[in-house]
């Protein structure tokens, strides 16, 4: 059977790859946040929304 | 300066570069991104890493993000109500009726909620003046509510330092000092802006009752006080008249912006466009300008006269002795005015022809600016003419306290001085901004033991004040308001108040009450319920009970009262001897309104920042407004900064050359300059209010003898005026003027209505498609379009449009789906001006669609030209390919880019229209004719068991223009008004001969310059 040779390039793309996969798997099983997402931005105040009882809405836009 | 006849002939030019032919305007047409924009780059600086290697890495890398991401942006917990609000319907917008306070007008407003979160103000349908628009900042007002900067609780100075507090320290505090100032008797100054509202007005009373010594005083940055003060002169009344300005055949605004920012925009351009109807026939209305600012109504005026603002008296006075000849006005001529100020002889003589031929059906309009001897004068050309038959018997406007003026100020201020004044509450106002320096009012301010200053944001006010108390927003509180005889609005909450911030007049009922604890969050609804019970109830002898009656108040936002209009005073023609002329040698500043930011008050807003001005189409800035002319004279050119001296004051000013501006004569425009605001409004500009002084009593906003002395320095101004220029020429070898802009006067449409009718081509090298349901189309009314502005902000709200900064905006990627290209045409000294919305047209060949690679952008079955964020790739082919240069591209994701991301900071995101994706980096957006609209209408129809026709549908510009001049909607069907404008004789199509097959139909704006 005739040996099948990867040849230098291909052997380094495939070695890189293979070490992101290791690092990736690795890394999703270290309790730390990527910088992917960006954190939503918050005051220190809690903000909720809220109808005021006494308001009276339309039951036609007009 | 007069208009060309036929639309092929004339040359139109958007800025003066353009109109010089300089190299660089051309560079600018032929290119569809700025320089800088897509820089070449230099190879030798690439990196040496292989082809090969880079996709290596490029896979690590992805696998390492991938297995990173465990939280997207826009992950989130999404759970339904627990326990749903009674009120609520998820996916379905509630509607509520309140008042708009941003100004003294009071319009009634619409505001659209969903899920108990506001999102869109529009005007009230119902209400009688408004009758459903409001203004630029009406429809802004909307981002000042989720204002991440609004101040969140109340604060005082201790030890040096702002510290929080809570209301009930405050409060006790306040009781305490305004107690000891009544024992003391001191006074008790309290600052608020125009009063609107009768409950307030009793509030006030009250508050004065428990502590004597209290005075009220309210002002304004441009007050109507000249022309309240004139009216009472020239005619002993005090009820300031309501104008039929549909009824005004002829109509002569001297330095009057009433289709801008004097008075009520949204009443008096739809009453003045009601008579630039071409589909009511050619019985138009004549417009002259006597102005010297371009303002937005000089850039519609038939014929426009060039007269400064301390020569308006003259003007005015001139015409009055022509029309009525007398002893006090022999000294006046208006052949002499007329040749001293290089007037056209001709247009003067058909004004005064058409004044006097339409007599009793004209109106002479001075704006706020112009001093109350201009007023008194225009009262009695007005009276002269008969032209009171057009100040309405059934309506007049409805004063409260007048405001106060220069030589009050001075007496407040040297009180303060003295140490007789023991506290000053500001109640909503911002008078170290807005006061002339001279006046000392902040050194005064030290001087006062207790400084109070209740407000939304920080400002310089509450930089220098004890107390710093938050207040609601107008969505948040109570209220009801009155500016008119025979109409009360009631103003209500939309939403609870984010923050713990109150009402002014929830407020001034403690301090009233004198007891800290008695807050509650229904206090000011009760007093004004109570006021309603007791005082208008009554009157309107209702068959309901009140309850019933106060329900059906606010379902309605308004109601029509018994008050009547008190009877017309007859003018005293006497009065004229007391009358000075004011003209003066030499450059002569106006101090003028600006179109969006108001007073400064908006100064954070940063959809009323990036709305360009109508004339000079510059955002983010003011300047110092120069003719070419005086320009030229003076060796400056745009942007060279120049120091503008009046006396001892001085101010250093970007010069903006404007092509029609009054020679001798420089604009600048207050409101901006602000050092305390927010993160968006600090520091944009340049604080004009330095130029004021408290000796110019007459005339505060006009100021001779100024001069103005080039500083060698040069500054940005990010105007929009350039971009998106649609070339002229399709293909070099091909010279053909495209017919962008096409006009005629009335008289050829009188003559032959389808004079601008050509021949149509229908060359298409694809299979046309044939749309047999609904298909959707719109159509713009030149005639009616005043470039106002206010589509703009209505579409920035419904759609979600980010706000992109000064530099971005400077670099043509302003995100704006439809904006406003004004073009000049004529000579720079005076040229004739003409607005046209553009937008995404919608083309039946759509040349964006065929280019797209990834197929992002298709088209609809009802003839809709569609985006799909999610498949951009960001080619930009698509906007690239677009003739009407509409495809906005997010460069950046703006709302992260612009001003440290303060669009993403709580609570801003909750301003967002659910129905429309928040777009991000990368992706090409455009006007989608409101889709999200369009589907509502779909749905309601599928809801009903009916055939969906698309009547009903209305898009967002279309909603909020008070012209009334966008319409929208099926084009297949016959009934409807669109199908009627796009066959119009005059109506046509922007490119048409390109055959892109645009679904905006243009009506030809008609100059009624022809004499009768």
């Amino acid at each position: 059977m005739k040996k099948t040779t990867i040849d230098t390039g291909r052997r380094r793309l495939f070695a890189r790859f293979g070490l992101g996969a290791l690092s990736a798997g690795i890394l999703s099983a270290l309790p730390f946040r990527s910088t992917a997402a960006k954190a939503k931005r918050t005051g220190d105040t809690t903000i909720s929304v809220t109808i005021d009882p006494m308001a009276v809405k339309r039951t036609n836009k007009g | 300066m007069e208009p060309s006849n036929t639309n092929h002939e004339s040359r139109y030019w958007k800025s003066l570069r353009e109109y010089h032919n300089d190299p660089a305007s051309a560079d600018a047409k032929a290119h569809e991104f700025a320089k800088g924009v897509t820089d070449e780059f230099d190879v030798n600086t690439l990196s040496p890493m292989s082809r090969k290697q880079f996709l290596g890495a490029l896979a690590a890398s992805a696998a390492f993000a991938a297995a990173g991401c465990n939280s997207y942006r826009d992950k989130g917990e999404i759970v339904p109500y627990n326990k749903k609000p009674e009120e609520i319907t998820l996916g379905v917008a509630n509607h509520y009726a309140s008042t708009c306070t941003g100004c003294a007008e009071a319009c009634g407003i619409l505001v659209k909620t969903r899920e108990g979160r506001p999102i869109k103000v529009d005007g009230n349908p119902d209400h009688p003046v408004n009758k459903g628009s409001v203004c630029a900042q009406g429809q802004a007002s909307i981002l000042n509510l989720y204002d991440p900067e609004r101040l969140k609780d109340p604060m005082l100075v201790s030890s040096g330092i702002l510290t929080k507090t809570t209301w009930k320290v405050a409060d006790t505090k306040l009781i305490a000092a305004f107690t000891a100032a009544a024992n003391q008797k001191k006074e008790i100054a309290l600052i608020t802006h125009s009063l609107t509202s009768p409950s307030l007005t009793k509030l006030l009373g009250e508050f004065a009752a428990k502590y004597p010594g209290a005075k009220h005083y309210a002002y304004e940055l441009f007050d109507g006080g000249a022309r309240q003060s004139a009216w009472t002169k020239s005619t002993g009344g005090t009820a300031l008249p309501v104008i039929a300005w549909e009824k005004a055949n002829v109509v002569l605004a001297v330095e009057s912006d009433f289709l801008g920012y004097d008075g009520n925009l949204p009443e008096q351009t739809r009453l003045f466009a009601s008579r630039r109807d071409v589909m009511k026939g050619k019985n138009f209305n004549r417009l002259y300008s006597a102005d010297a600012t371009m303002n937005s109504t000089a850039m519609n005026a038939d014929h426009r006269l060039r007269v400064r603002p301390d020569r308006q008296l003259a003007f005015v006075l001139s015409l009055l002795n022509e029309v009525r000849p007398s002893a006090q006005t022999s000294a006046y001529s208006l052949s002499a005015f007329v040749k001293e100020n290089g007037l056209d002889d001709a247009v003067v003589k058909q004004l005064v022809n058409d004044l006097k031929a339409n007599a009793g059906a004209a109106i002479v309009h001075a704006g706020d600016t112009m001093p109350e001897a201009v007023h008194i004068a225009v009262n009695l050309l007005n009276a002269a003419l008969g032209n009171d038959a057009l100040y309405r018997r059934d309506q007049a406007k409805h004063g409260y306290a007048p405001l106060i003026d220069a030589e009050q100020w001075s007496a407040l201020v040297a009180r303060m001085n003295a140490g007789q004044v023991a506290a000053v509450v500001h109640v909503d106002t911002n008078p170290v901004y807005h006061l002339a320096p001279d006046l000392g009012y902040a050194d005064a301010l030290k001087k006062v033991d207790t400084v109070v200053t209740l407000a939304e944001l920080q400002n310089e006010t509450t930089a220098v004040s004890s107390f710093v108390l938050p207040l609601n927003h107008t969505l948040e509180g109570w209220g009801d308001h009155q500016t008119r005889t025979g109409v009360l609005s009631l103003q209500q909450p939309v939403i609870a108040p984010l923050y713990n911030t109150r009402q002014k007049e929830a407020a001034l009922l403690i301090w009233t009450a004198g007891n800290p604890d008695g807050y509650n969050e229904t206090l000011y609804h009760d007093y004004v319920m109570a006021r309603w019970e007791k005082e208008v109830y009554p009157a309107q002898k209702a068959k309901a009970g009140f309850k019933a009656f106060w329900l059906s108040a606010l379902h309605d936002g308004v109601i029509a009262t018994n008050d009547a209009a008190p009877a017309l005073p007859a003018a005293k023609m006497d009065v004229v001897s007391t009358l000075k002329n004011t003209a003066v040698n030499g450059t002569v500043l106006a101090l003028t309104k600006n179109y969006f930011v108001g007073d400064g008050r908006y100064a954070n807003n940063g959809w009323l920042q990036e709305m360009p001005h109508p004339a000079s189409k510059i955002a983010w800035d003011n300047y110092a407004a120069l003719s070419p002319a005086t320009a030229k004279s003076l060796g400056a050119s745009e942007g060279s900064m120049v120091s503008v001296t009046a006396g001892s004051r001085s101010l250093a000013l970007p010069v903006h050359v404007q092509p029609g501006l009054a020679d001798d004569f420089v604009a600048v425009q207050l409101g901006y300059g602000r050092n305390v605001s927010g993160s968006v409004g600090e520091n944009v500009g340049f604080n004009a209010s330095v130029l004021l002084s408290k000796s110019d009593t007459t005339a505060p906003y006009t100021v001779g003898g100024v001069t103005l002395t080039l500083t060698g320095e040069t500054y940005l101004l990010a105007s929009t005026q350039e971009h998106h220029a649609l070339d002229d020429t399709f293909l070099k070898d091909i010279h053909k003027k495209r017919g962008i802009i096409q006009e005629g006067t009335l008289a050829q449409y009188a003559e032959d209505p389808a004079f601008l009718e050509k021949e149509h081509s229908d060359l298409t090298i694809v299979p046309r498609v044939t749309y047999d349901g609904v298909k959707w189309g719109m159509a713009i009314d030149l005639n009616k379009c005043t470039g106002c502005g206010v589509c703009t902000l209505s579409c920035n709200a419904e759609n979600n449009i980010p706000v992109v900064g000064k530099e971005q905006l400077h670099k043509g990627r302003e995100m704006t789906w439809i904006r406003i290209d004004r073009y000049f045409s004529g000579e720079p000294d005076a040229p004739t001006v003409s607005n046209q919305p553009m937008l995404c047209q919608h083309c039946d060949n759509a040349p964006c669609e065929n280019v797209c690679p990834v197929v992002a952008t298709t088209h609809s079955p009802d003839g809709l030209n569609q985006m799909a964020y999610n498949r951009c790739v960001g080619t930009k082919y698509c906007s690239n390919n677009c003739p009407f240069k509409v495809r906005r591209f997010n460069f950046f994701d703006f709302r992260d880019d612009f001003a440290g991301g303060v669009q993403y900071e709580e609570p801003l995101p909750l301003m967002h229209n659910p129905e429309v994706t928040v777009r991000s980096r990368g992706v090409m957006e455009k006007c989608t004719f409101c889709v999200q609209r369009i589907m509502e209408g779909r749905q309601h129809a599928i809801e009903k068991g009916e055939e969906f026709t698309g009547a009903g549908v209305t898009v967002a510009c279309q909603e909020a223009c008070p012209a009334e001049a966008i319409v929208f909607g099926n084009v297949n069907d016959t009934t409807s008004k669109i199908h009627q404008y796009r066959k119009h004789s005059i109506g046509y199509r922007v490119l048409e001969e390109i055959n892109v097959g645009p679904n905006v139909t243009y009506i030809a704006k008609l100059r009624n310059t022809d004499p009768v």
